[in-house]
C-alpha cells in the first residue's frame, strides 16, 4: 500500500517545474561561495575545508529550508485543489501512508540535492578555486549528516503544507524559521530548533567538527522531532473529518 | 470601483497577507536589532547601525516575502480557474487595479512596522545617538518604492505562471543573488534592481581593525536611482496589465 502511494507521489515529479528549482538554486550558492573563498584566500588557509564552509553556510542557513518547503508544498498542491482532499481521504489507503509516501519522496529530493551540492563543491574546487588534491572524506559524512539534519524540516514542512491550503505561506514560514536558526548557531538551543539541525549536520560554519561529543544529542533531536511531526500528521489525518 | 475593492478585501480576508507583511516587518526589525547589539559603544551608533543593517536584511528577506504576498493575492484567481467567470463580471483592468491596491496596502503595513520599529527600538534599547529623521524617512520611502517594484514584478509572474513555484523560485533567486552581490561588488548592485535597498539608503560602515569599532557614514541621497525605481515600477505594472489582458481563459 505504501509502495503504491510512493509510486503515485513519484509520478507527480515527472516533467515537473520542481526540477528547475532543484537545478538552479544550489549553483548560485556554490558560485558565490567559491568566489568568496577566492577573494579571501589570504585569510582562508585550510583549502578544501574553508571552501566547504563558504559553499554550505548560506545554503544551510537560508536556502535549504525554503527549498524543502517548495518540494513539500508542491507535493500537497494537487490535494488542495477542488475536492481532491475528500477523494484521497476516502481512498482505500491508510491516511498516514499518504503522508509517509510524500515524506519518502521529499527525502529522495533532499538526497539528490545533497549530491548536487557535493558535485558542485568538487567542480568549483577543482576547476575554479584550483585546489590541489581531492576533498577530505569527511565531506561525504557531512553531506549524509545533513540529510539526517534535514529530516525534521521535511516532516514539519509537509505537516504545514498539509494543514495550509496555501502554497506560499509554508515557504515563508521556512524562510522565517531559518533566521532563528542562524542566531542560535552552534549553541545548545540549536538542538531544539528544527531549522538549525541542518546547519549543525553539514558543519557549515566551522572547519572543526561542530558535533564533537554531541553526535548522540544531534541524532536524538533529529529522530525525536521527525517522529513527533509525523505522529502529529497521523493524528490530524485520522481525526479530521473529510471536508465536503 | 468601491464594490470591486470590497470584493477583493473579502476574498483576501482569510489569506492573511497583511499578517504576512506584519510578520515580515517584525522579523527584519528583530534581526536588525539583534545584530546591532546593546553594548555602550554600540548604543552610541545605534540608529546609524540600524540604517545600515535594515537594508541588508530587506535584501535578504523581502524578495521572497513579497513573492509570497503577491502569490497569495493572486492565488485565489488561479485556483479552480476563477478567471473564466471573473472576466465576465468585471474588466481585467479593474481586477489588476484592485490587486495592486491590496499589494500596496500590505507594503505600507510593512514599511510602517519598520519605521515604528526603529523608533521603538531606539527608545527601548536606549540608543544614545541623535536620530536623523531625514535619514529615517528616506529609508522608509526607498523601502516602500523598491517593495512596490518587487510586488509588481511578483504580481506579473503570478499572472504569467499557473503554478506558484515560478514566482517563489524567482523570489528565492532574487534574495540569493541580491545577498551575494552585497559582498561581491558595489557596481554589480546597480544591475540588480531587487538589491536597490542598500544602494538607495547608502549607509556605509567602516570597520577599524585596531580599535575594533565600526563607524558609519551616510551617503548623499540618490534621487536618480529612486526615479529609476519608479520607472521600473510603472513598467512592471504595465507589463502585468498586458499579461492579464492577453490571458487566455
Amino acid at each position: 500500500m505504501l509502495l503504491r502511494c510512493i509510486r503515485a507521489e513519484n509520478r507527480k515529479l515527472h516533467h515537473s517545474v520542481i526540477w528547475l528549482v532543484f537545478l538552479i538554486v544550489p549553483p548560485i550558492g556554490a558560485l558565490y561561495g567559491t568566489y568568496n573563498y577566492i577573494i579571501n584566500v589570504e585569510i582562508l588557509k585550510q583549502g578544501w575545508y574553508d571552501l566547504w564552509t563558504q559553499h554550505t553556510l548560506f545554503y544551510a542557513l537560508f536556502f535549504f529550508a525554503p527549498l524543502i518547503a517548495v518540494y513539500s508544498a508542491y507535493l500537497w498542491r494537487l490535494e488542495h485543489f477542488g475536492h481532491n482532499w475528500n477523494a484521497i481521504l476516502s481512498a482505500p489507503v491508510r491516511p498516514v501512508c499518504l503522508f509517509a509516501a510524500k515524506f519518502v519522496i521529499v527525502i529522495k529530493l533532499e538526497i539528490l540535492t545533497q549530491i548536487w551540492v557535493g558535485v558542485l563543491y568538487v567542480l568549483c574546487g577543482k576547476l575554479w578555486a584550483g585546489l590541489a588534491g581531492w576533498p577530505p572524506p569527511e565531506v561525504i559524512f557531512w553531506l549524509l549528516r545533513g540529510v539526517l539534519g534535514g529530516l525534521p524540516v521535511i516532516a514539519l514542512q509537509l505537516l504545514l503544507s498539509m494543514l495550509l491550503r496555501s502554497f506560499a505561506v509554508p515557504v515563508f514560514v521556512s524562510w522565517a524559521g531559518s533566521m532563528p536558526g542562524m542566531l542560535l548557531g552552534t549553541k545548545w538551543q540549536a538542538f531544539l530548533w528544527p531549522y538549525s539541525l541542518m546547519l549543525l549536520g553539514m558543519n557549515s560554519n566551522r572547519v572543526e567538527d561542530t558535533l564533537m561529543g554531541r553526535a548522540p544529542l544531534f541524532v536524538g533531536s533529529c529522530m525525536l522531532m521527525t517522529v513527533l511531526f509525523v505522529l502529529l500528521a497521523h493524528l490530524l489525518l485520522t481525526k479530521r473529518d473529510v471536508r465536503t | 470601483m468601491r464594490q470591486i475593492l470590497r470584493a477583493e478585501r473579502g476574498k483576501t480576508r482569510r489569506c492573511g497577507t497583511s499578517w504576512i507583511a506584519l510578520a515580515l516587518g517584525l522579523l527584519i526589525l528583530a534581526t536588525a536589532v539583534r545584530t546591532v547589539g546593546n553594548r555602550t559603544e554600540e548604543l552610541a551608533t545605534g540608529y546609524s547601525a540600524m540604517f545600515y543593517a535594515m537594508p541588508i536584511y530587506n535584501t535578504i528577506f523581502l524578495p521572497v516575502g513579497l513573492a509570497v504576498i503577491a502569490s497569495r493575492i493572486w492565488d485565489i484567481e488561479s485556483k479552480e480557474k476563477n478567471c473564466t467567470l471573473l472576466f465576465t463580471l468585471q474588466s481585467r483592468k479593474s481586477l489588476l487595479a484592485a490587486k495592486g491596491y491590496l499589494a500596496t496596502r500590505d507594503n505600507l503595513i510593512l514599511v510602517l512596522v519598520e519605521g515604528m520599529g526603529v523608533l521603538a527600538a531606539g527608545r527601548l534599547v536606549g540608543y544614545t545617538e541623535y536620530m536623523d529623521i531625514r535619514q529615517l524617512l528616506w529609508m522608509l520611502l526607498c523601502t516602500a518604492l523598491v517593495n512596490e517594484m518587487l510586488l509588481m514584478a511578483a504580481l506579473w509572474l503570478s499572472i504569467h505562471f499557473e503554478n506558484p513555484v515560478g514566482v517563489l523560485a524567482t523570489g528565492i533567486f532574487a534574495s540569493f543573488s541580491g545577498t551575494f552581490t552585497m559582498f561581491v561588488s558595489q557596481t554589480l548592485n546597480y544591475f540588480l534592481p531587487w538589491s536597490y535597498y542598500i544602494r538607495l539608503v547608502g549607509m556605509e560602515m567602516n570597520w577599524n581593525e585596531v580599535t575594533r569599532k565600526a563607524s558609519y557614514c551616510a551617503q548623499d541621497f540618490q534621487f536618480w536611482l529612486l526615479g529609476l525605481v519608479i520607472v521600473f515600477t510603472l513598467l512592471l505594472f504595465r507589463g502585468a496589465r498586458r499579461e492579464l489582458e492577453k490571458k487566455e481563459v
